[in-house]
């Protein structure tokens, strides 16, 4: 078989540490962007401590799913991904939000 | 009360509903579509308080297993709750579109009298086969059973000649959209919009053949069942979504369409090989262990990407909107799919823990909080925005003549909802430990699961919240048929401001 399953003394910490790696991932995307939105230096600060813990909790994860040879490029991949992600949404937000017109509406969206 | 009362009083209540019907056809706050669309709409909504009667019916089966055994089994219950979970949804969604194809199109839907004659044939096979499930059922396997009562495929029981109407209804749904965009304007949703169309009649026919190797069946069947729900649905559910926020905050049609594009790419480039977690178990060969792993891992990325989205436009928004429900029940979308989807879906995704947690009430858990999240929250959405236009463009927004029903509603189901998924999330984990770990997936660790206190306990808070759902349930229908009524202010007008400054 291709991989080894969790052993049974790890089971509540493989949930939880898969729930918690998509919770931070997206505690850090909210932060992240909240500090962009008003500028204050302290949510920067905590958008990069749920990353460290993101960082934690997929190492907790990999180890007792018990991640090895490519799987491990899986571990890479969440960690950079849901660093990158962020800002890869950021930046296409702002590209597509760039014009300053305004429209008044009432009966749904207008054609272009 | 003799036969003739009985007779005189079915008589007055049928002409009493001809005379509504005939007030409702000739509503001039509706156009043709979206009259069409409402017929849709209300099927929807009966066939989910019929998904929370049989689940509650199914639930309290868990708890008392002689309840309705061998009158209504649990075997069926499940199956109705299950197809009319399906069925509304579809039915939503495409009464969602009938809805504003001809706002989006400018043009009025071409061929509306086949799309009529659709619903018509669509509720007349929907009834029939629902009555077909509760009064057959129980009996050989046969060719003729598989054409005419029940083909035996979970999730998809509709017997064959069943199925083949409803790729008929869907073509002919399909013929309706395209004709309509091809004659009118074609826009950035409607391109995504008809060839997800083509997907979701096509993915279809995978579930109508049949083959002796139960490998080779459920490899097929689940191109119906995932790719429909983690693609075609999703994207059409993109489509919907896109509209709506046009029309409830104003958000300009070009942020709209370029995200339903990036959306697009990220649900495809995820859900279609996120398909191999499916193919686990089923004897499909083990490289869709790495590739269901990789996939599925990657499936949470779109929702994370709302999230950065949803607070760069909350920054400039501000929720300024003009249906107060309808916004409620986007805003419930957003926390359930990214919930119930993501961080539900990933806990168990991967072939590591998913050898013992695959087919424990943990994916009906999972099961209960995603679908709900992820559709029926929309189209309960939709539903409000339908209800204000048939009013006529109605005031929607805050003191609200009677608001305490669709929060209340709203409160009911969303706590219902997750209630339920706790319940059977800590039924699943008993589950996944006691039968399948320890006991290593015997007749015996399953009988010794299902007998544990801890998963009876969960049945019974299961059935507590379950009991709530219906009656939030019941409340959102009440609303739905009352809200607006007699309400004089016009709608919100929105500015829309959607430029972070």
């Amino acid at each position: 078989m291709l991989i080894e399953p969790v052993a049974l003394s790890d089971f509540f910490l493989s949930f939880f540490s898969a729930a918690l790696i998509i919770l931070l991932a997206t505690l850090y995307a909210a932060l992240f962007a909240w500090s962009k939105v008003s500028g204050r230096k302290i949510l920067t600060i905590l958008a990069w401590l749920s990353y460290a813990a993101l960082l934690v909790c997929i190492g907790v994860f990999s180890y007792i799913n018990h991640f090895n040879d490519y799987w491990l490029v899986l571990s890479l991949l969440m960690a950079l991904g849901y660093g990158w992600m962020p800002r890869l949404i950021w930046g296409l937000c702002a590209a597509t939000h760039d014009e300053t017109t305004h429209q008044t509406h009432q009966s749904g969206g207008h054609h272009d | 009360m003799t036969l003739q009362a009985y007779q005189e009083k079915a008589a007055v209540c049928w002409t009493g509903c001809k005379q509504r019907y005939g007030v409702f056809m000739a509503n001039p706050n509706l156009s043709g579509g979206q009259k069409l669309a409402v017929h849709y709409f209300t099927v929807a909504m009966v066939l989910f308080m019929a998904q929370l009667l049989f689940g509650l019916l199914a639930g309290l089966q868990f708890i008392f297993p002689r309840f309705l055994y061998e009158i209504l089994d649990f075997n069926v219950n499940r199956m109705v709750h299950i197809n009319a979970m399906v069925v509304w949804m579809l039915y939503g969604f495409l009464g969602s579109v009938y809805w504003f194809l001809e706002d989006e199109s400018g043009v009025p839907i071409v061929g509306l009298k086949w799309g009529q004659l659709a619903f018509w044939v669509l509720t007349g096979a929907v009834t029939i086969v629902v009555l077909v499930y509760l009064l057959i059922q129980i009996g050989s396997g046969t060719d003729t059973s598989l054409w005419l009562i029940n083909e035996g495929r979970e999730y998809i029981e509709a017997p064959r000649w069943a199925d083949i109407g409803i790729v008929v209804v869907m073509l002919t749904f399909f013929y309706n959209v395209a004709a309509t965009f091809a004659k009118g304007k074609w826009s950035g949703i409607a391109g995504v919009l008809t060839l997800d169309l083509v997907a979701l009649a096509g993915l279809y026919l995978a579930g109508m053949f049949y083959v002796t190797n139960i490998s080779v069946d459920q490899y097929w069947w689940w191109w119906v069942i995932h790719l429909w729900v983690e693609a075609t649905w999703e994207v059409l559910v993109g489509c919907i979504m896109a509209w709506s926020l046009m029309k409830l905050l104003g958000v300009r049609r070009k942020v709209v369409q370029t995200w339903l594009y990036i959306e697009v790419a990220l649900m495809f480039g995820s859900g279609i090989l996120g398909l191999g977690h499916h193919y686990f178990w089923i004897g499909t060969p083990e490289y869709w262990f790495t590739i269901g792993g990789f996939f599925s891992a990657l499936e949470p990325i779109p929702l994370v990407a709302m999230v950065v989205h949803s607070i760069y436009d909350a920054g400039a928004h501000r929720f300024k909107n003009s249906n107060h429900p309808a916004l409620a029940w986007i805003i419930a979308h957003a926390f359930g799919n990214f919930l119930g989807a993501g961080v539900w879906g990933f806990m168990h995704t991967l072939p590591q823990i998913n050898l013992y947690t695959h087919g424990t009430q943990w994916s009906a858990s999972h099961g209960h909080l995603a679908f709900f999240g992820a559709y029926a929250t929309i189209n309960i959405a939709f539903f409000y925005l339908a209800a204000q236009q048939a009013r006529g463009n109605v005031w929607m927004g805050g003191e609200l003549t009677n608001g305490w029903r669709w929060k209340t509603a709203a409160v009911l189901l969303n706590l219902g909802v997750m209630g339920m998924t706790v319940a059977l999330l800590i039924a699943g984990y008993e589950q996944s430990f006691i039968e399948r770990a320890v006991e290593g997936s015997t007749w015996a660790g399953y009988f010794a699961a299902q007998n544990h206190p801890w998963f009876m306990q969960a049945m019974i808070w299961r059935m507590v919240f379950g009991l709530m759902t219906a009656v939030g349930g019941g409340l959102l229908f009440w609303d739905l048929l009352e809200i607006g009524k007699g309400e004089q202010r016009p709608a919100a007008v929105i500015e829309n401001d959607a430029v972070t400054q």
